[in-house]
């Protein structure tokens, strides 16, 4: 893979990043073709060529697709349906909010994390022929970049992963609800983000699953902040509110609050398992490229 | 820079260090900001905590009260200089000491061991006093002012203020005990007015009794007790006022001869009784005996002892509280009587021995102004000079109201057969068989009545008995509520009174008899009657003479107005009387019998009172406050520390305090 040209962070997408997500892409390719993994299929029914399942006939379907041998075997009147092979659309929503920004000056941020798993992921979406595109949200979601296909657009990709830069709250049902309002193709949604939006995630997830998306959730935490020696008399700022709040920390504060962000994540887990998705926590201290394996073992980006 | 040497500059050193903490203390509050990704969760872990908020906010203000007492402290060490300035540190504080020595005349008295003990055990507390100043006197730095006081009756300067210990030794040395009582009024005043504008004002009381406040009030001068004789034990073991009943004391220092009374018999001045009245302090009743000792010449209780003249020795079981006891038909040969309990137990040892003494001495009764009213006749007056104290003045019942216009008031006025309208207040005795005019009296007239006794115990029948006594007539005295039939006529089985006597609201007798119609055994036992009757009358309840109160001036009076009167006083030499107006005039602390003899050998001899205050528990109950000699304690104030020093500890604890608490809020 030759590097071009353009306007993308250095900082985060540099030779060693384009080297390692090369490898990742071979090692998906890998896991493919061994059987653990097949070729993500859409789950469209149509004229393709595997076989997908019976149904029964109903009036106005093609004498052709009659399984005549079942007829004769069984007497039964049944249709053969095959599964339609179409490219599938991967989209990488990221959240851009300032609180994936928080955190010390020089610290890996969850937003530096995202992209570079966001990236990732659409360089292998890429070299297995899928479309990509990518979407910042924050309150709202931006409008989606024109979907790509084929391994020498990951550029593009990384150009409008490049633009995106902190900015605003979290507010994730307003931004897949109108990510959904741009009508895009279906196909797999991954969802990248903190998840800090007082509504929750819910929501949000089952509009995505009503409209025949199939959703992915990508949780990013920094386990550094809830244990950084912050204990005594601190002045706590919300990273996105700019809100206030005078408080001692005590140790058995920071026990609450470490409950408390359980249950947080508890509760997101339980919103991605409503409606069947993948939910996979990952720590901003391990590495991109571990992270995205974990995705890979998890299951259900490569499929 | 060497290091710092003395205190101070530790101290200074010190307060840099607070103020450097304060600083940093007050920088401290300043919190970190901490950026978090979600505030939201924040909230929900505070609303979570909202049971432990009151805690917190507890926390929060002994924090801030810590810090208020932080900087508080550090401004008062660093403004202690500017609005209370210290005193020069190379001058401390001095006093001016008024050392008052008690040269009364209690302070001769000889405390020891009686009576085994050798003579050389025995001290007055004057030489005790001594010691004791002197003593004292050692302990003071050698410029501080002094002055040296002696006090009795009056205050006299024996040494002025100044510093030279010599002078004020040899002054010590020369006081001697007066035969003048304490006035500690006096004693108050001269000192206020020695000490007044003096700084460092202050009172050592040198004394077998109490300092001036307990006498004279409340003070403002500070004054320091050193107790001497029985007193000094006492104070050592009195701290506290009010549990002065509680004094772990003998047995013996819990009774007290209280009061002493001598009563000749009446008709028979060579025999009387004497009661003896003893206080017991205690709680229970405490066996004693009572040692009753009589004498011509001794005057006070080594006298006594001296001469071995006990007379009685009664076992009596003292109650708590006061209690009287009566020793009948004692020989009045000898007229001085002194009585001392004594324990029970041989090893019973008493600290405060002066009160166990009281004494008495037989005197000349005073007279009594009788006047008689009505008929009177020889045996009436046989029987009325025969009591020895009347003297009578006769006049009809027709004169009397013109009488008592014009004449002083008689003791008692004796209405004879007579009917007569006698003022309200004044003590009658009357003896009469005829009907009186008072309605209220009106009784029978017996025939030959058989008279018995029906109130022995009453004072005016005692000794007499109506047995073999005959009576022609009689008239019944209708006893009314509250009055006391002293005898009565047995008539058909019932006792009809003849002798009424009353008490309020003053003094009446009623007798239904007359002398004439009595056969010879009732006309000579009738001086018996006749005296009870009058001591009865004249308030026989009252000492007939007042016993002479310790420490007060006395006026004694004197039978006659020579001039060679001499007077003796208890274990002192005898000298001249002082008189004016035909009264011995005097006082003493000498607890005895106090004598005084003209050059004709007449006698007059009046035994003294032992007053409250010397009572142990007054005199050690502590009164003023006593103070500290800075010399004397020393040890004590080696090192006074600085006010601002203080404050500056202060701050440092309240800063450890609120450091540990951030200490704890920070890295637990």
């Amino acid at each position: 893979m030759a590097a071009e040209s353009g306007a993308f962070r250095d900082d985060l997408f540099d030779a060693q990043f384009l080297g390692r997500v090369e490898q990742l892409a071979l090692l998906a390719r890998r896991m493919a073709t061994s059987g653990a993994q097949a070729h993500r299929r859409s789950k469209k029914i149509g004229s393709g060529l595997e076989f997908a399942e019976h149904r029964d006939y109903a009036p106005g379907d093609e004498p052709s697709q009659i399984d005549w041998a079942l007829l004769a075997r069984s007497d039964q009147l049944q249709i053969r349906e095959y599964e339609e092979e179409e490219d599938l659309s991967v989209y990488l929503l990221i959240d851009h909010s300032r609180s994936m920004d928080a955190g010390p000056p020089g610290h890996v941020t969850l937003l530096d994390r995202a992209l570079q798993v966001s990236a990732a992921l659409a360089y292998i979406s890429l070299s297995n022929l899928d479309r990509v595109a990518a979407v910042a949200f924050a309150q709202g979601a931006d409008p989606p970049m024109r979907p790509v296909r084929g391994r020498g657009q990951f550029f593009t990709v990384l150009r409008a992963l490049s633009a995106v830069t902190p900015a605003g709250r979290t507010d994730i049902g307003m931004a897949l609800q109108q990510f959904v309002r741009y009508q895009p193709r279906k196909g797999l949604v991954v969802v990248v983000s903190d998840f800090f939006d007082p509504a929750g995630l819910g929501d949000g997830l089952k509009l995505l699953a009503h409209r025949g998306f199939q959703p992915m959730v990508l949780h990013l935490v920094d386990a550094g902040l809830l244990t950084a020696g912050s204990y005594g008399d601190v002045a706590l700022v919300d990273s996105e509110t700019g809100e206030l709040r005078e408080i001692t920390l005590t140790p058995a504060m920071m026990d609450e609050y470490r409950k408390a962000f359980e249950a947080f994540c508890g509760d997101i887990d339980r919103a991605a398992r409503e409606v069947g998705a993948l939910c996979l926590r990952l720590d901003v201290a391990v590495p991109y490229d571990d992270a995205v394996l974990r995705v890979f073992r998890a299951g259900g980006f490569l499929g | 820079m060497g290091a710092p040497t003395d205190i101070g500059s530790w101290l200074s050193l010190a307060a840099l260090v607070a103020a450097a903490l304060g600083l940093l203390y007050l920088l401290r509050p300043r919190r970190r900001r901490v950026e978090v990704p979600f505030g939201g969760l924040w909230r929900q872990v505070l609303a979570q905590s909202q049971a432990r908020t009151f805690g917190r906010r507890w926390q929060r203000l002994w924090s801030f009260l810590l810090f208020l007492a932080v900087a508080g402290a550090v401004l008062g060490a660093l403004g202690e200089p500017l609005w209370r300035p210290e005193p020069p540190p190379q001058r401390p504080m001095r006093w001016s000491t008024l050392l008052a020595v008690d040269v009364s005349a209690s302070m001769a008295t000889l405390d020891g061991r009686l009576p085994t003990t050798t003579a050389a055990t025995w001290h007055d507390r004057l030489a005790e006093a001594r010691r004791e100043a002197l003593r004292f006197l050692d302990t003071l730095p050698a410029d501080e002012a002094v002055a040296v006081l002696a006090a009795s009756g009056h205050t006299a300067v024996l040494a002025g203020w100044g510093s030279d210990r010599d002078v004020q030794r040899k002054a010590i040395a020369a006081a001697t005990a007066t035969d003048a009582g304490l006035d500690l009024r006096r004693l108050h005043l001269d000192a206020e007015a020695m000490l007044r504008g003096r700084p460092g004002a202050r009172v050592v009381w040198v004394s077998d009794t109490g300092p001036p406040q307990s006498e004279v009030g409340p003070t403002s001068l500070a004054v320091q007790w050193l107790a001497v004789g029985p007193a000094r034990d006492l104070t050592a073991t009195v701290r506290d006022p009010q549990a002065a009943t509680s004094v772990d004391t003998g047995p013996l220092d819990d009774l007290e001869v209280r009061d002493l009374r001598l009563r000749p018999v009446p008709g028979d001045r060579d025999v009387g009784t004497l009661t003896v009245q003893v206080l017991n302090r205690s709680d229970r009743a405490l066996p004693a005996r009572l040692a009753v000792r009589s004498s011509n010449e001794a005057q006070h209780a080594a006298g006594f002892h001296r001469d071995a003249t006990l007379r009685l020795l009664r076992p009596i079981v003292a109650p708590p509280g006061e209690s009287r006891h009566e020793v009948a038909d004692l020989d009045l040969a000898e007229p001085q009587f002194a009585v001392h309990i004594e324990g029970a137990e041989p090893a019973w040892r008493d600290r405060a021995p002066w009160n166990d003494w009281a004494f008495a001495a037989v005197s000349d009764l005073r007279q009594l102004q009788v006047l008689v009213v009505g008929d009177s006749n020889q045996f009436l007056r046989g029987a009325l000079l025969a009591s020895g104290r009347a003297e009578v003045t006769e006049i009809a019942a027709e004169a009397f109201a013109a009488h008592i216009a014009r004449a002083p008031r008689p003791d008692v006025v004796l209405v004879h057969q007579a009917a007569v309208a006698v003022p309200a207040q004044w003590p009658v005795w009357t003896i009469s068989v005829a009907a009186p005019s008072d309605p209220t009296r009106t009784g029978a007239l017996l025939q030959a009545p058989d008279l018995l006794v029906r109130a022995g115990g009453h004072p005016t029948m005692r000794g007499v008995s109506f047995q073999d006594t005959n009576f022609d007539t009689a008239r019944t005295v209708p006893a009314l509520p509250g009055q006391v039939v002293l005898a009565a006529a047995a008539v058909a089985g019932r006792h009809l009174p003849v002798l009424v006597a009353t008490e309020a609201p003053v003094r009446q007798l009623w007798w239904g008899l007359d002398l004439l119609e009595t056969d010879l055994v009732a006309r000579i036992s009738m001086p018996i009657l006749a005296a009870n009757a009058l001591a009865w009358l004249a308030g026989d309840a009252e000492p007939l003479v007042p016993a002479l109160p310790l420490g007060r001036p006395w006026a004694v009076e004197l039978p006659n107005r020579r001039a060679d009167w001499r007077y003796r006083e208890p274990g002192v030499a005898e000298r001249p009387a002082r008189i004016a107006a035909g009264q011995a005039l005097a006082s003493s602390e000498r607890h005895g019998i106090h004598v005084w003899v003209d050059g004709q050998g007449v006698r007059v001899a009046r035994a003294s009172d032992l007053p409250r205050s010397e009572d142990p528990r007054i005199a050690a109950a502590p009164g003023p406050r006593p103070v500290q000699h800075p010399a004397a304690t020393a040890s004590e104030h080696a090192f006074d520390l600085p006010r601002w020093a203080a404050w500056l500890l202060a701050a440092l604890v309240a800063l450890t305090a609120e450091w540990l608490l951030y200490l704890r809020r920070r890295t637990l």
